[in-house]
């Protein structure tokens, strides 16, 4: 059950939200708290029922992690072999799911396993529900939270079912304080129109776009169909891709803060319009910022806190750090190349200090697009091999030749959604929402109805695309 | 801009908690409590059972199917849902999803059917073998794939299993020639919102392969069953909305005509169905192999026209007693879709007519090939399928 299938709109979302408000009329936090504990695990259950009990260890293990972090404190012993612990446990978990879809993905075979378990997908939400777990105990053993009596609120912050797909990951300090919360009908109204928002980026956009990268990398089935792809095609399906990603990223992080909002929580953003930065350091403040954050202050920062860390330790950390980033989504060859890649870079803006030269804004961007364009190509295929013979494609030296009727035909059909894709990656609506709030009197009242009836639009969009059914295509994670 | 947010939750709000309640209460059969339950405890089952009961009972269905189509000729596209629908040069439309057979399990499929000539001829079985596939949507002049979306080339599809199966000695009806000399049109073999042959196309072959089995088998059947002359065809304008246009919309593909054809003479038949429920039918033709509550323009959401013979998909194995020809051949069908019309038509001239869907079959069936044909006595087994690599290969497995 994914956010856009029907069970989960017409089912599940609207028996959850009746449920919850009429909880919230006898007045009892715990009892919606624990209601929408309940819910979450419903909805992980629908997704893979065989992994809920996993999860529920995992759970109980973190909690009781928790409690022994609290005790080792309060009587003056280490907390370090506990930390370990929740690293080992949840991090050890996660790492055997990504490298048996690794293995299944490159057609490995280990002993004569046949990956049953693992053949279809992660378990459900098991990506951020590890970096939950991870910081949960972490902050208790270093004395930044304090560890929850109440093994529903730490169950709750582990599953909390809006955010199981990208977060946003915040630590549970942030998470804690807003089990106590009132009902705010302005953050209600935000969630309502921020989760519509996400459904039109992943329907309307994200969706279509899907259909020209998966016709241009689904010929990645074999070798041979690699060597296929023209270049205008290569180009035009790896644009699309760049585009796709950061649509259904955005989209999900949309839904995520949009109904975390209707429940009274608030949630940190994950993306702030990456793709108009002008150095990679800046791309990634704004790409994934929360799973960013994380991994620069769980795995990052623990390991440049060891005595014997230099400078080239402190390199070599950051680049640990992308890996596990990049492991979090899929384990693979590629994933590594793709955080060198990524380090090697900033390492090299930070050496020449790229911020404070001159350099023309339009390079700067096509700087960040190249490195972009080619780490995409990495992390969508399992195997390198398929990686380089694409990216001989892209530079048009595989006798690959330039022209292709498929690229023309796919920007016929799709130039509405791409032209939308590539606008919106400005911040277009801070910029209209700029020119409405100094617009005066009667821009106000025109954007007072023209909001609700475009939004209404996108609505009804997405309802046509869901009666339809769907084109939701997995991306390269699967989370 | 706050008040915007305010005025759309209000709205946006009671119109979504109306609708998913209608969702909800559309469902009073309790279709989607069964189809989760009957899904427990599969990998993916669960949420797959709930999302295809749901969509079911999605209030306004059609028409919101309808707001996509007009979205789609609205910019003016040729591919809708993800490639699920291609439409072609000439206004027809191909499925996207229609998968190419490799060369190499084309040579192993005429490898089965022969090894399967052979198997039974060891049991002392006297069976004729034939593989009849419909007319491929590629007609050279009708459909063409569109070349810039690399569709499947069915019709080179269809010449390779024919020059393999023709290698390896196993008996095929040549389709393509059969329509060509019929007299039909190339607009009428195939319907342009569905990958399936029309009613006079099946006609049209099912009459040949008869010919075919008394000319080449000395099969004894009465060839006046299927004289032209004792049918009463009728064509019904702008009927027709084929799985690709439920799918597409029928703003994006328009309606097609359907064609009825119906013995005119007296017929007495026992049809016995199997699927989700057991059903048993005596009768005149009209009263067991066909339905005209199907033929309504209304009814085009998982019960076309197509439906009225054989009511279309609901059963995976059936069998057909034709009481007037109790001497003459009986035979079993190895089938997908291509065979409900067709076999309603050739059960005019067989004395029983057996059939097995095994893509629609249970897990758990336990048809199995050779035992069925000696325990019922089989004359010839027929194998029919669509051009496809997915139709084709479930056919296939039941040879094993």
């Amino acid at each position: 059950m994914t956010f856009l299938s029907i069970s989960f709109l017409f089912y599940f979302l609207p028996l959850v939200l009746v449920g919850y408000f009429l909880l919230g009329a006898i007045r009892e936090q715990w009892l919606q708290n624990l209601f929408l504990l309940l819910a979450s695990l419903v909805f992980l259950f629908l997704q893979e029922p065989l992994y809920l009990p996993l999860l529920a260890v995992l759970s109980l293990c973190s909690y009781w992690l928790g409690r022994r972090c609290k005790t080792a404190l309060w009587e003056g012993k280490s907390t370090g072999r506990l930390r370990f612990a929740a690293y080992a446990i949840n991090g050890g978990v996660f790492l055997l799911f990504q490298l048996a879809a690794m293995l299944v993905a490159l057609d490995i075979p280990v002993l004569g396993l046949e990956y049953t378990l693992f053949r279809t997908f992660l378990p459900a939400g098991i990506a951020v529900f590890t970096l939950r777990a991870i910081s949960y105990v972490a902050d208790i053993a270093s004395g930044k939270s304090e560890a929850d009596h109440s093994l529903v609120n730490v169950a709750l912050y582990l599953c909390f079912f809006p955010q199981m797909v990208v977060g946003p990951v915040a630590p549970y300090a942030d998470f804690r304080r807003q089990l106590t919360r009132r009902w705010d009908m302005q953050l209600f109204s935000a969630g309502v129109c921020r989760f519509v928002v996400g459904l039109g980026k992943k329907i309307l956009i994200s969706g279509n776009l899907a259909v020209i990268t998966d016709q241009v990398f689904q010929r990645s089935a074999t070798s041979d169909s690699v060597t296929q792809v023209p270049a205008s095609l290569a180009w035009l399906g790896v644009l699309a891709f760049c585009l796709q990603i950061y649509y259904d990223l955005a989209a999900y992080t949309d839904i995520a803060i949009g109904l975390s909002n209707i429940f009274g929580f608030t949630a940190a953003e994950n993306f702030n319009y990456p793709y108009i930065a002008g150095s990679l350091t800046a791309f990634w403040d704004r790409w994934l910022i929360s799973i960013r954050r994380w991994h620069d202050t769980y795995i990052a920062r623990p390991l440049n806190n060891r005595r014997d860390a230099n400078a080239d330790q402190m390199i070599v950390n950051v680049f640990i750090a992308f890996l596990a980033m990049g492991v979090w989504q899929r384990a693979s060859v590629g994933i590594a190349i793709w955080a060198f890649l990524q380090v090697a870079c900033m390492t090299v803006e930070r050496v020449v200090t790229y911020d404070q030269r001159r350099i023309p804004g339009l390079v700067k961007h096509v700087y960040v697009a190249v490195i972009v364009l080619l780490g995409v190509v990495l992390l969508r295929y399992a195997n390198i091999y398929h990686s380089l013979l694409f990216l001989r494609n892209l530079l048009g030296i595989n006798r690959n030749g330039f022209f292709s009727p498929l690229a023309l035909s796919l920007l016929k059909e799709q130039w509405v959604f791409l032209a939308a894709a590539l606008l919106f990656i400005f911040p277009v609506a801070p910029k209209l929402r700029r020119a409405v709030e100094s617009g005066g009197r009667t821009v106000g009242v025109v954007a007072a109805w023209a909001y609700p009836v475009l939004l209404g639009g996108v609505a009804l969009l997405c309802l046509f695309y869901v009666a339809r059914g769907l084109y939701v295509p997995v991306p390269y994670f699967s989370f | 801009m706050k008040t915007g947010k305010f005025v759309f939750t209000l709205f946006f709000l009671t119109a979504y908690l109306l609708y998913a309640s209608n969702v909800i209460l559309a469902d009073s059969s309790g279709r989607l409590f069964g189809s989760i339950l009957r899904a427990f405890p599969s990998r993916d089952g669960i949420a797959y059972a709930a999302n295809e009961a749901g969509s079911q009972a999605l209030p306004f269905r059609a028409a919101l199917r309808e707001g996509h189509a007009y979205l789609q000729t609205r910019l003016k596209k040729t591919e809708s849902g993800g490639m699920g629908v291609v439409a072609a040069n000439d206004n027809t439309y191909i499925s996207g999803q229609k998968q190419s057979w490799p060369d190499y399990e084309i040579a192993q499929f005429a490898v089965q059917m022969n090894r399967l000539n052979r198997e039974l001829g060891e049991a002392g079985l006297d069976t004729g073998v034939v593989f009849i596939s419909p007319q491929p949507q590629a007609v050279q002049g009708y459909t063409t794939p569109l070349e810039a979306f690399d569709l499947p080339d069915q019709a080179s599809q269809m010449e390779a299993i024919q020059y393999q199966l023709r290698g390896y000695g196993v008996d095929f009806l040549d389709t393509p020639l059969i329509l060509r000399q019929s007299g039909l049109a190339d607009s009428e073999y195939i319907y342009k919102t569905d990958a399936i042959w029309t009613t006079q196309a099946s006609f049209a072959a099912a009459g040949a392969l008869v010919d075919k089995l008394n000319s080449q088998y000395n099969a004894g059947i009465d060839s006046t069953a299927l004289e032209p002359e004792r049918f009463e065809t009728v064509t019904h304008e702008n009927l027709f909305l084929g799985s690709m246009g439920t799918q597409a919309g029928e703003q994006f593909t328009g309606r097609e005509d359907f064609t009825t054809i119906i013995p005119t003479y007296d017929t007495h038949f026992t049809y016995e169905a199997t699927g989700w429920t057991n059903d048993i039918v005596g009768g005149s033709f009209t009263e067991t192999l066909f339905n005209d509550k199907y033929l309504t323009a209304e009814n085009t959401d998982g019960a076309s026209a197509y439906t009225a013979y054989m009511d279309g998909g609901a059963y995976y194995q059936r069998v057909i007693t034709n009481h007037d020809r109790p001497d003459a051949p009986k035979v079993l069908f190895i089938h997908d879709v291509s065979a409900l019309p067709f076999a309603a038509f050739t059960a005019l001239g067989f004395s029983e007519t057996h059939m097995y869907w095994p893509a629609l079959a249970p897990d758990d069936s336990s048809f199995q090939l050779t035992e069925y044909i000696a325990a019922h006595d089989i004359d010839y087994v027929f194998f029919l399928g669509e051009c496809d690599y997915y139709a084709l290969q479930s056919i296939a497995s039941v040879i094993g």
